[in-house]
């Protein structure tokens, strides 16, 4: 009985003794950071007064918390090196200004670079002006929330990705604003993860991008003005839900790109103003459902290698094509779709048009094999044809109808 | 101008001409704004990147070395074509792909995973490998060719 009693005293002093709080700033026990760091035990909690802190590259190899007064500013000088490292599990920093991160040509350098380790959770920071923002690597179960990340304006392809995860596992991303990097957030080799909630503005590259990452989330995002909004590659399970993609405009430019992507799903998305909005390489069992096309230069380009997706109760509204293709797509299934092209009719009036409709038209198909013929569009005659190969097909694929079009948008 | 000259001039407008339809030499990479043949991928890493030139001329981009194989092994290019990479050292130029040493290192993390960077020597290669902590394999194109 002594003998438990004590082990619980030594318990509760060891539980006491991890509450320490040091103080970090002008004026408090510990000038820099650095010392405080030294200082620090597992289970420590470091406060950082208000000021700049210029250390160079930090190293955090203990379990502790970082928390920021009025976000103190560690400032990376330029220099090639990582502004914080955290390498030890359980770390959280809160609250900080992380700014002047370097370049180099041979390593990702970050604001925060988390290496091989755990449960590390990164929240309410501001990071400008570094090359790679938050860079996670071999880790697992992190935590991105609530983060303002912004590269450098003038650095162009040479920024990194503002969010970046390689080798991953349950990675929680959320409500994070992102602009001015390469890919506003990366994700390679990482699964399980979720990014919910966040803001992708005015990246070079894409809003967010999936390289062999399976199982993940995303939803509820906003991705605005970027190279591409969204690039989906060589990945399974990811669910898409309820995210906005728009103003993704230009050649080359889409609002989700898939390629070599399966059993997945995109639903209740809103697709507005994209040059392309969906673009579908070697992309199997998908489905996508409930989604909003509006005002987009193609709404679907599907190639040929896509086969068993199902499109159901979506709406095309004001898109210049609704779909693309350079195949048959006969494996595909269009079903029950609102289609503002669709010029049906209702006798039964169940909500059903009785004329199938095709969305493919033939100068969809044209401008497909050659491009150039886009000047046409709007062309009186290009709108005669487009009506005639409707009413009898001739050149676009023959089996490729939405049996059951959608007399009115679905609504939302 | 008298006929000499004008025979003279039209021969040499001719010569420009056949050889501007000869003309096979690799394409500048716009980084940012080229898109992948393979990949469609946009390409943002100047140290990475490759191009296929065919014999007419025509030329495939490439973001990474990968991507140029699966190309190649996909039979998209039917006509014979010369690769070249881009030089790890010198951004924007290019070496020929059988004239290049290969680095197969963790430590490189080209967009498509491929993770080899190409140099126009030995001493450049073994340079960029001590700074990465050594390691890693040096290949030839030939043995790129046959990586999985």
């Amino acid at each position: 009985m002594q003998r438990l009693v004590s082990l619980l005293s030594v318990c509760l002093l060891a539980t006491a003794s991890s509450a320490a709080e040091l103080h970090v700033g002008e004026g408090q026990p510990h000038a820099t950071l650095r010392a405080a760091l030294a200082a620090a035990v597992p289970g420590d909690s470091i406060v950082v007064h208000p000021g700049t802190y210029r250390e160079g590259n930090l190293l955090i190899d203990k379990s502790v918390t970082l928390s920021g007064i009025d976000r103190p500013r560690l400032d990376g000088g330029g220099a090639a090196v990582d502004v914080l490292t955290i390498t030890a599990p359980q770390v959280a920093v809160r609250g900080f200004d992380i700014v002047n991160g370097g370049i180099s040509s041979l390593y990702d350098v970050a604001g925060i670079k988390v290496a091989n380790t755990h449960h590390v959770t990164l929240e309410r920071n501001r990071l400008f002006d570094c090359s790679f923002g938050i860079y996670f690597s071999k880790s697992k179960d992190g935590v991105v929330r609530d983060n303002e990340i912004q590269g450098a304006p003038n650095r162009e392809e040479s920024n990194g990705n503002g969010i970046h995860a390689w080798s991953c596992e349950r990675i929680e991303v959320t409500r994070n604003e992102v602009s001015g990097h390469r890919d506003g957030i990366y994700l390679e080799f990482a699964t399980d993860s979720t990014i919910v909630g966040n803001r992708v503005v005015d990246n070079l590259r894409y809003g967010l991008h999936f390289m062999f990452s399976h199982g993940n989330l995303y939803r509820g995002n906003r991705f605005i003005r970027n190279g591409a909004g969204v690039a989906v590659m060589y990945s399974r399970e990811v669910r898409m839900l309820d995210n906005h993609f728009s103003d993704s405009w230009g050649n080359a430019s889409y609002g989700l790109l898939l390629k070599d992507i399966s059993d997945s799903q995109i639903i209740g998305n809103t697709f507005e103003g994209n040059s392309t909005a969906i673009t579908m390489q070697s992309s199997n069992r998908i489905r996508l459902e409930r989604n909003d096309f509006r005002k987009n230069g193609w709404a679907l380009q599907v190639q040929s290698s896509c086969n068993d997706n199902v499109f159901t109760g979506n709406n095309f509204l004001g898109n210049s094509f609704d779909l693309a293709t350079n195949g048959q797509l006969e494996l595909n299934r269009f079903d029950h779709n609102y289609w503002d092209k669709a010029e049906t009719y209702d006798l039964n009036r169940d909500g059903i048009g009785d004329v199938p409709y095709r969305p493919v038209s033939l100068f969809a198909m044209l401008v497909e094999r050659m491009p150039s013929s886009l000047l046409l569009l709007r062309s009186p005659l290009v709108h005669f044809l487009d009506h005639a190969e409707r009413v009898f097909p001739s050149l676009t694929p023959d089996r490729l109808i939405d049996a059951n079009p959608a007399m009115r948008p679905h609504p939302r | 101008m008298n006929s000499f000259d004008r025979s003279h001039f039209l021969v040499l407008v001719a010569a420009a001409l056949v050889l501007a339809g000869c003309n096979a030499d690799p394409k500048a990479i716009s980084y940012g704004r080229d898109e992948c043949a393979e990949c469609k991928m946009t390409l943002v890493d100047r140290h990475y990147g490759a191009e296929l030139i065919t014999s007419k001329g025509k030329v495939f981009m490439f973001d990474d070395v990968n991507c140029l194989l699966v190309f190649q092994k996909r039979g998209q290019s039917a006509k014979p074509s010369r690769a070249v990479i881009v030089d790890f050292n010198r951004r924007g130029s290019f070496i020929r792909a059988d004239e290049a040493y290969f680095l197969q290192h963790d430590g490189l993390n080209s967009p498509m995973g491929a993770d080899l960077a190409a140099f126009s020597s030995l001493a450049e290669l073994e340079s960029v490998r001590s700074q990465l902590g050594g390691g890693g394999a040096i290949l030839r194109w030939p043995e790129v060719g046959r990586l999985p």
